[in-house]
């Protein structure tokens, strides 16, 4: 069984603990005056996040968990108030003394809140001696924006805009997530001719992410040549999606009105990458320096990922056949198949994206459609519902809550959460040099991380 | 004939440089004039993100390729603010980074320029406001110069670099 996620709701005389695994989904009750929950860190590592999450939003002890750290409140944050509890209703925050007991050791070296492996904010806490990395450790939640208490009380279609901006990389995948969770509250099947469309977009984003993802590790094993070749497709990917939706990362691309789309500029660009990149693989077979930079680097085994239930192509690098793709019967149709390598390093999460981005391409061809007809969703049922979807970073799941029309509670597992969990293990005992090319193998959003 | 065929057929890709239209070489040309007079050819810069979706920060990221190419122009990222002559903020300003912001601030050398990208410090955006989100960048610090935009793309914040550089 997989662990996706674990979290909390609020009731009005007990806490609903809902842990959602591949096969089921469980809840227990626990009381709201001496809130304590046991923890399943034991059977699944990953739960470690999720719990000390809970501790932090909800107030509730978690026992046998031994990370008493906590994750969303950073120093300075008061440590008496639960800020996703229904009743705390503040929109600012009275700073009392730190609460950060983060063990800061001198021999270590805390790397952030910029570094040059991310230009995005988070934190990492490195430990190295003769150039080996013996420790590592990621410090999220500095983006955090608490969106899951700020669209509390918001009809569907006031949070949509909200809920876009989540991850500028993956907004497609955000939106679709959100649509499906709409059209489960109106009981509405898509048409197939938007289905297709979306799927579309979802390449589209997908494959954009992996050319960019392709340029960084190139950046980071000091292959000039190959980041300037990458990042010339992901900008004109970039162009592209501006044209056909309007934004150049796909906000607001999903809408369900009838709108034509510029299906030359796509078919222009699905033969530009499906070209270049079939040079790129010819020429940099004979180039074995390259590949030695990267076989053996962050190595994840197939039983760490089975563990830490990690997602996407981190997973299908281990030969696991994680891709909610392949459950999706439009998908099989058009004879997707699923892309794995085995040896679970950075040389097959670079190999795979190459493989996922042909993929992509093909289903994209299949589908381009100029023309859909308009769509209505109607009225929502209250409820709630559940989605997932595969992103670039892999499965992404949602959660909403409806009552009288309004969210009650809403919740999002971003891949990262995951993902990022794996990176203190596959950074450990690497050379110093390939700390940026691991983090960057490794498909990470912060943004939607910390949510 | 048959050696343009061959040279196509083998010509190296990836040294490829993309076609630069007509406003991105006005736009270098000034910026590198800007910069030559006001930072002695060289404008060290130093990006911290504040809680932004990345999307600015990709379209910073952006002008350091091969099309938009400032690095020619003299513009460097740096990692360590206190090398910086030039702090650029992209995305809400959350709790969480808050005191590192402050920090940062203090640490950008005199003359402290501050511009932000992005409709997010100027919380324009369409979040709401939240315990974890400190409002608007400008009540907290002074901001020299706002690129607009969710995201602006590369073009603005090219555009907008140039007039405030023009403008101090």
């Amino acid at each position: 069984m997989r662990l996706i996620a674990r979290f909390v709701k609020e009731k009005e005389t007990y806490f609903e603990i809902i842990t959602v695994y591949d096969i089921k989904i469980a809840k227990e009750r626990i009381n709201k005056i001496t809130p304590v929950l046991v923890s399943i860190t034991k059977e699944y590592p990953a739960a470690t996040w999720f719990e000390r999450k809970i501790r932090d939003d909800f107030g509730i002890e978690i026992l046998y968990n031994n990370d008493k750290r906590p994750l969303v409140k950073h120093e300075h944050f008061p440590s008496d108030i639960f800020p996703m509890r229904k009743s705390f209703d503040n929109v600012s925050l009275e700073y009392t003394e730190g609460i950060n007991d983060i063990i800061e050791d001198k021999h270590g070296l805390v790397i952030g809140p910029i570094h040059p492996y991310h230009l995005e904010s988070s934190q990492f806490q490195l430990f190295e001696q003769n150039n080996d990395i013996l420790h590592f450790e990621s410090m999220p939640f500095f983006k955090y924006r608490a969106i899951e208490k700020m669209v509390e009380g918001l009809s569907l279609e006031e949070a949509k805009p909200i809920i876009e901006r989540i991850s500028g990389t993956s907004t497609i995948a955000y939106q679709l997530n959100y649509l499906d969770i709409q059209l489960q509250a109106s009981n509405r099947v898509l048409p197939k001719t938007l289905k297709e469309r979306h799927i579309f977009f979802l390449e589209f984003e997908n494959t954009i992410n992996h050319l960019y993802d392709l340029a960084i590790m190139c950046q980071f094993i000091d292959f000039v040549e190959g980041y300037s070749f990458f990042m010339k497709l992901v900008e004109e990917g970039r162009e592209t999606m501006g044209i056909i939706t309007g934004h150049r990362f796909g906000f607001g691309a999903i809408d369900m009105e009838c709108y034509t789309m510029e299906i030359k500029e796509a078919e222009r660009f699905i033969a530009t990458v499906e070209d270049e990149l079939l040079w790129f693989e010819k020429w940099i077979q004979k180039r074995t320096s390259l590949w030695k930079k990267l076989v053996q680097r962050g190595v994840i085994t197939k039983e760490e990922a089975l563990s830490f239930g990690l997602v996407g192509l981190v997973a299908r690098s281990v030969n696991l056949d994680i891709d909610l793709r392949t459950e999706d019967k439009l998908y099989r149709e058009y004879g997707f198949t699923i892309a794995q390598e085995g040896m679970g390093d950075s040389s097959s999460r670079f190999k795979i994206r190459l493989s996922e981005i042909h993929s992509s391409l093909k289903l994209m061809r299949c589908v381009i459609d100029s023309k859909v007809l308009p769509f209505f969703i109607g009225t929502y049922q209250d409820g709630e519902y559940y989605s997932y979807i595969e992103s670039s970073l892999g499965e992404l799941m949602m959660y909403v809550e409806l009552i009288d029309s309004k969210i009650e509670r809403f919740f999002v597992r971003d891949p990262s959460f995951l993902n990022a969990q794996i990176l203190s293990r596959c950074i450990k005992n690497n050379e110093m040099e390939s700390l940026g090319l691991i983090l960057k193998s490794i498909p990470l959003s912060f943004s939607g991380n910390d949510l | 004939m048959v050696s343009l065929i061959k040279n196509k057929i083998n010509r190296n890709r990836a040294l490829e440089k993309p076609i630069q239209d007509g406003e991105i070489l006005r736009l270098h040309r000034l910026l590198k004039q800007e910069i030559k007079i006001r930072f002695k050819s060289k404008l060290k810069i130093y990006i911290l993100d504040t809680g932004s979706c990345n999307a600015c920060e990709l379209e910073l990221q952006a002008l350091f390729t091969p099309l938009y190419d400032i690095q020619k122009l003299g513009v460097e990222v740096v990692y360590d603010v206190r090398e910086a002559e030039l702090l650029i903020i992209t995305g809400v300003l959350t709790e969480n980074m808050y005191p590192l912001c402050i920090e940062t601030y203090h640490a950008l050398k005199e003359p402290k320029y501050l511009i932000t990208v992005g409709d997010c410090p100027l919380a324009q955006a369409p979040f709401r406001d939240t315990f974890a989100i400190k409002g608007q960048l400008g009540s907290h610090f002074f901001i020299n110069f706002k690129i607009t935009g969710c995201p602006p793309n590369p073009r603005d914040i090219l555009r907008g670099l140039l007039k405030f550089l023009q403008k101090i």
